[in-house]
């Protein structure tokens, strides 16, 4: 029997503070990552037997 | 390494599974005992990529939610002065990667980060609901893993423990 997934706990004192700030200070990925990335997910939505 | 050769299936009841094997036993264990119980209590949704005669990966996604505590009047007045006009959300809706796990046939070989950019492109591109971070608690050996695909830390209360939480932002997926 493995581990049970382990829940995500409520962010408190200066983990969410610090969580707070990322949040509003966002910095993008690059474009090539996410062309990079839309590629690699229609490779996947080719070999899926399943609609994506 | 090239995927067009695999396929991508849904883990259900009419699934057969093959055989999996990877460097970690609860990886293993969670695959043949686990997966598809969360799959039947509609808790989790296990997706598996496979060869004719083994599987190659799997990851299994839920949802999750990113919650914050308030933090009391002056932490609230100093957030308005350092973003005004911002309104503060206190939760997050979120994805969160239940496990992830590429056999040891396979390893080394970008599998784990194709999925990741799969993941990445489903929650941002026509998605039915919102969802705002990617979530996982990592195995200590996979840290680094995450790391490089842009992962960062929840907290620093689970430093000495075996995984750790994480989130990945998928507001920096969409493009300017």
């Amino acid at each position: 029997m493995a581990k049970p997934i382990k829940e995500t706990p409520v962010l408190k004192g200066k983990d969410a503070k610090r969580f707070t700030e990322e949040v509003y200070v966002v910095t993008p990925e690059s474009k090539e990552a996410i062309k990079k990335a839309k590629i690699t997910f229609e490779k996947f939505q080719k070999i899926a037997v399943f609609p994506i | 390494m090239d995927i067009t050769d695999l396929r991508l299936i849904r883990l259900s009841s009419e699934v057969e599974q093959k055989s999996f094997t990877c460097v970690d036993a609860d990886l293993n264990d969670f695959f043949v005992d686990d997966a598809l119980n969360y799959t039947n209590q509609l808790l989790a949704v296990t997706y598996i990529l496979e060869t004719e005669i083994d599987t190659v990966a799997y990851f299994s996604l839920l949802n999750d939610k990113i919650s914050i505590k308030d933090q009391g009047r002056s932490w609230r007045d100093r957030f308005n002065k350092k973003f005004p006009h911002r309104k503060r959300i206190n939760n997050y809706p979120a994805v969160k990667i239940g496990r992830l796990a590429v056999s040891e046939n396979y390893a080394n070989c970008g599998m784990g980060s194709q999925i990741l950019e799969f993941i990445k492109t489903l929650f941002t591109n026509n998605n039915r609901t919102g969802c705002r971070f990617i979530t996982v608690d990592a195995y200590r050996a996979a840290l680094p893993f995450y790391e490089k695909n842009g992962f960062k830390y929840l907290t620093d209360n689970d430093q000495n423990e075996d995984t750790r939480l994480m989130y990945y932002d998928l507001k920096k997926f969409i493009e300017a």
